[in-house]
């Protein structure tokens, strides 16, 4: 009775709990399964700089089709704490991206659960893959091996422009370059996290790192690609060397347009649960 | 079902009366010139005079030299012979002007226009200009049949350039499912007979753009007309033979050779030419994935990756054929290959 009552008055979102990961609270999102549960428990990571209203859509459509669903907030957005300025990516990686996972396998008791990433910050899928039993990448970098101008700008405009000269700015300004009037959900960006974003476009030792995490996957991956995404292009999303399944968001897939960066089309949504209940 | 009979009328009709009269014709400076094959083959190639070390140009699949010099506004040949470059633009067997003695045979594939067609037109362009080595650019299969010559150690050719050329085959899982469906349907024919399927469907096809026209350009940087008349005199029938061995290549991902033995893409690790690969970003042929899959596998130490779209400065995100045929394609692709060449 509590639960539903909690379901109704928050919408189905039921707030989990906040957790202690590397010197923030984060706030760990769940979606309880509309009636009866099926599969493993899925964890979905959004976009980095934002909380989870990036995502929210998917895990609502998710949670209607019966699957238990977490999320976080990343650090320093929506209901989580901001997290000391020396602490960068690794700290949202292995600190709140595994906070959440470990509560949905708590929760749940499962031993993996399914994880969706969607842009950078859905990179935390290869770090922990060791713990999933599928994994969907949505405008994912494996490797930012491909030159072009819009990453070159970013290189320079991360170390340089954000963190001595903008510090805490919205991560939507300059991330994604997403109108002000459609920034939901965006939170501050510490001077550690663009360092370390910087470092893994130019390809220094934590990109290494994040390839070989990449390389290592056993799982069954699903691996979603926006043609017209400036951002994370789809020869960063597509670069894996081991066996995948391919969307591609273009009117030839039957997609309405040629996709970009964010939002992710609500027409993703039943084949991404369709290839997870088959997972 | 008395609509279907009308239907086709009005459409073979509207064929005639859409179709130009008059087809846009080659500049009176160029100049015809044949290849003879080893098999009697000869290939047609297009001379457009200039100076210094010739470039050879190769068409994609079922399209011919046409495909490099539509009209006077739409063509890299003559814009590459205006900025000085002694320019040559072959037609595949089959295609164009190139022609058989006696009644055509459509039983040839790739591999016949890698061992054939490509050492008989780059020997023909080296005795002509009397230079050593050539610098040659292919858009789509003509740069797909580029990387597989230079894996089978072709002489002569010292800078590369190739323009939407798929090295792998895993689009997504509709459109894969769909053209491989296609190529093995095609494969069954006696001949693939584009020409007049084309003509035929002429006023479908440039009217709007339909879902066909959009997966081969991005109507943003081109003409609807442009398109209509490319499609006029620039598609040619093709071997039902290179559709079972492209077929292959979908259900595998593989860059095969038609009897499997030579895996192009693993060879392309031995090629040190030089290399330029050019994607559109939103090119639905040559996927910007599928492209960089041959940048990756070459060998070459100095190869360049150019994907062009609006983040990287060009007027727009550019499509497969508007790389050649687009209203600006001489700005966002023409002047920087010249560039890179040089």
């Amino acid at each position: 009775v509590i639960l539903a009552l909690l379901l109704a008055l928050t919408g189905g979102r039921v707030y989990a709990a906040r957790f202690e990961a590397r010197n923030a609270q984060v706030a760990v999102w769940r979606y309880a399964a509309a009636g009866e549960r099926s599969g493993p428990p899925v964890v979905i990571f959004g976009e980095l700089g934002f909380d989870n209203s990036t995502v929210a859509p998917l895990a609502k459509a998710l949670q209607q089709r019966g699957r238990e669903v977490f999320t976080p907030d990343w650090r320093g957005t929506g209901q989580s704490t901001p997290g000391p300025d020396t602490e960068g990516l690794e700290a949202i990686f292995l600190g709140d991206a595994r906070a959440a996972l470990e509560s949905a396998l708590r929760e749940t008791g499962a031993p993996c659960a399914q994880l969706i990433g969607l842009g950078l910050g859905g990179a935390a899928v290869w770090m922990l893959a060791d713990k999933a039993c599928a994994i969907v990448a949505i405008n994912v970098p494996v490797r930012w091996e491909t030159p072009n101008e819009a990453v070159k700008l970013l290189r320079g405009a991360w170390p340089d422009v954000l963190s001595q000269h903008f510090g805490n700015r919205d991560a939507g300004e300059l991330i994604l370059g997403v109108p002000a009037r459609e920034r939901h959900g965006v939170g501050h960006v510490t001077p550690a996290l663009t360092h370390d974003v910087a470092e893994w476009m130019q390809g220094g030792p934590l990109a290494q790192r994040i390839s070989a995490a990449v390389d290592k996957v056993k799982t069954p991956l699903l691996v979603v690609s926006s043609p017209r995404d400036n951002l994370v292009h789809p020869e960063h999303a597509l670069a894996l060397r081991q066996p995948h399944d391919t969307i591609v968001l273009s009117r030839i897939e039957g997609y309405a347009r040629e996709e970009t960066h964010l939002p992710v089309p609500r027409a993703l949504f039943p084949e991404v649960a369709a290839w997870l209940a088959s997972h | 079902m008395a609509r279907l009979p009308l239907a086709a009328l009005l459409l073979c009709g509207c064929a005639v009366l859409r179709a130009p009269w008059k087809p846009p014709e080659l500049p009176q400076q160029a100049e015809h010139l044949e290849a003879t094959t080893r098999d009697g083959w000869k290939i047609s190639v297009i001379h457009y005079a200039g100076a210094g070390r010739p470039v050879l140009l190769l068409h994609g699949i079922v399209t011919n030299e046409r495909n490099f010099d539509l009209d006077e506004k739409h063509s890299f040949a003559r814009w590459l012979a205006a900025h000085g470059r002694d320019v040559y633009a072959m037609s595949l067997r089959g295609t164009g002007e190139s022609q058989r003695p006696g009644l055509t045979q459509f039983d040839w594939d790739f591999d016949t226009y890698v061992t054939q067609d490509v050492p008989a037109a780059v020997q023909l362009v080296l005795q002509r200009s009397g230079a050593k080595e050539l610098d040659f650019i292919g858009h789509s299969l003509g740069g797909m049949i580029l990387y597989a010559a230079l894996a089978r150690g072709q002489q002569g050719i010292a800078r590369a350039v190739t323009i939407g050329s798929p090295v792998g085959f895993r689009w997504g899982p509709r459109f894969t499912t769909w053209s491989s469906a296609a190529a093995s349907t095609a494969s069954h024919l006696p001949f693939i007979s584009l020409t007049a399927g084309t003509l035929l469907a002429l006023p479908a096809l440039s009217w709007y753009p339909t879902p066909l026209a959009l997966v081969l350009y991005n109507p943003q940087n081109m003409d609807p007309s442009v398109w209509e008349s490319f499609l006029s005199v620039g598609v040619d029938d093709e071997s039902p033979v290179l559709a079972a061995q492209a077929a292959r290549w979908m259900r595998e991902d593989r860059f095969l050779s038609r009897d499997g033995a030579v895996d192009y893409e693993q060879e392309l690790r031995f090629v040190k030419t030089p290399f330029l690969v050019v994607a559109g970003k939103v090119d639905q042929l040559g996927f910007p994935p599928l492209v960089r899959r041959g940048f990756d596998a070459l060998g070459s130490s100095d190869k360049t990756w150019l994907l062009v779209g609006e983040e990287n400065g060009a007027s727009a995100d550019y499509g497969h054929m508007d790389l050649l045929l687009g209203e600006r394609a001489a700005t966002d692709v023409f002047e920087p290959i010249l560039r890179w060449l040089k």
